[in-house]
């Protein structure tokens, strides 16, 4: 139990950064064909988030050899979290395969319920689940590190955002 | 009675429709419109724009139409724009192969923009190499880019600086996506009375329902950043027309027998299919159009 909840918290801190890396690229090139193009921005997404989750994580394994028992208490704070988290990470990625494998109709009920609403809750979602982790914390520094950690996962997307331009092709190309 | 709160691109961009050349526009006169029309924060984005002698400068307005329609593209993208349409074009060709119409048989996309469905028609339309595809769009910049995009993939398709119903050789079927509602009175009437010409026509936009406008605003959100099309996003989905408006338009200025395809009987149609078609054919060709619609048969309205 112990090593299942950082790992599961930082496993949907990387999927989330890998749907931010698409979001960013999304409605910036007019192309037909640009699976590469957007399998570039997941896999940039994803390198800031795993970036984002080691360094989030060495300052509390760091924290945590000069304050023992905060390990324990931050556990508590990813239970709490994770009431927050797993039902939309999950909804959500019910939302994808559905878009992704079945027909129209059903695509666009996918979108029109799940990916789209749930983008535009993501920040407040994340917000929530500090607020819970925070709330539920048997310790101050335990809450303030939650609340600090869902700070750099809302960071992550405007600092996605940074540098990306629309292709347009008579100008240049975009990154990624 | 749709709502007559007006979108920003149609007021900063003006052509002459008989020479295509563009009009300078007054960025004052665009901000007076919008305030008294009580659309202060449109005003607020307009006056924003980069302007010479109260002249809006052409190549910043360009620019943001460029950008949300490339914006726009993404949620053409999601909703399956292109298939949809495809999806009605496939069996209307083949009805018009069987009445014996001379090829190339022409598709032409009226207000084509940055030219999403003629493209993507020409990159996995598998339509039949006896047909032309053509977009029409009186922006230069625009089509400019289209044409670049088009031909950066090599996709076989022609994009028109030009009045879709003026073309040297006219279309045998208009298509339009999100164009219709930019239309009122007279200029809906003249929209379709431009198709008599053609053998058909297919036009999609926003699903009229008490929905719409929320669905549009959460997607803008959501999925936008350019401002000009986060706000006109949401007054499109204002502005659309009601099923019944388009049909007696289509009707009375073609003669051709029309129905809707997608129109939403209740909310959960409007969830499923956020965009209606508004589909006419020459009566001679409706029986054989039926015949080759298959399972998309049952979702079309009363014909009349």
């Amino acid at each position: 139990m112990n090593a299942v909840l950082p790992v599961l918290l930082a496993l949907l801190a990387i999927t989330d950064a890998s749907f931010c890396g698409f979001r960013v690229a999304a409605g910036r090139d007019a192309r037909i064909f640009k699976a590469d193009f957007y399998r570039s921005a997941i896999r940039r997404g994803m390198g800031r988030g795993i970036f984002t989750t080691a360094v989030v994580g060495a300052g509390i394994a760091g924290a945590c050899l000069f304050a023992p028992g905060l390990f324990t208490q931050l556990l508590v704070c990813a239970q709490a979290m994770l009431w927050v988290l797993l039902p939309y990470a999950t909804l959500t990625l019910v939302g994808m395969g559905v878009w992704a494998a079945a027909e129209a109709d059903a695509r666009t009920l996918a979108s029109v319920v799940v990916l789209g609403p749930f983008t535009l809750i993501r920040p407040w979602v994340i917000a929530a689940a500090a607020v819970v982790g925070a709330w539920k914390a048997p310790g101050l520094t335990a809450a303030l590190v939650t609340i600090a950690a869902c700070a750099a996962q809302l960071a992550l997307e405007p600092w996605l955002n940074v540098g990306m331009r629309a292709r347009l092709p008579a100008v240049g190309q975009a990154r990624p | 009675m749709p709502s007559d709160l007006l979108e920003i691109s149609d007021l900063i961009v003006d052509y002459d429709v008989a020479t295509l050349q563009p009009r300078p526009v007054s960025r004052s006169a665009v901000v007076a419109r919008l305030e008294a029309n009580g659309q202060r924060s449109a005003a607020r984005l307009v006056r924003r724009i980069p302007a010479s002698n109260d002249t809006l400068d052409a190549e910043a307005c360009n620019l943001a139409l460029l950008r949300s329609h490339i914006e726009l593209q993404r949620l053409s993208e999601e909703f399956l724009q292109a298939d949809r349409l495809r999806c009605v074009l496939l069996p209307l060709l083949q009805a018009l192969r069987d009445a014996g119409v001379k090829p190339p048989l022409r598709i032409v996309d009226v207000g084509c923009g940055l030219g999403y469905v003629v493209r993507s028609l020409a990159a996995h339309g598998r339509l039949g190499r006896d047909v032309e595809i053509i977009g029409c769009d009186m922006n230069v910049t625009l089509i400019e880019n289209a044409r670049r995009l088009a031909e950066e993939e090599s996709l076989s398709c022609e994009l028109k600086v030009a009045n879709a119903f003026q073309l040297e050789q006219p279309g045998h079927v208009f298509i339009s996506t999100g164009v219709l509602h930019h239309f009122r009175g007279d200029d809906l009437n003249a929209f379709f009375a431009g198709q008599r010409q053609g053998h058909a026509f297919v036009h999609y936009d926003i699903q009229h329902s008490v929905l719409s406008p929320w669905g549009s605003w959460m997607f803008h959100q959501a999925r936008m950043r350019e401002p000009l099309a986060r706000h006109d996003g949401v007054v499109s989905a204002r502005r659309v027309h009601s099923t019944q408006t388009l049909l007696s338009a289509a009707r009375t200025e073609t003669g051709f027998t029309c129905a809707s395809l997608d129109g939403a009987r209740n909310l959960l149609g409007a969830v499923l299919r956020p965009m209606t078609a508004t589909v006419g054919t020459r009566a001679e060709l409706w029986e054989p159009l039926l015949r080759h619609l298959g399972p998309l048969r049952a979702r079309l309205g009363p014909a009349r």
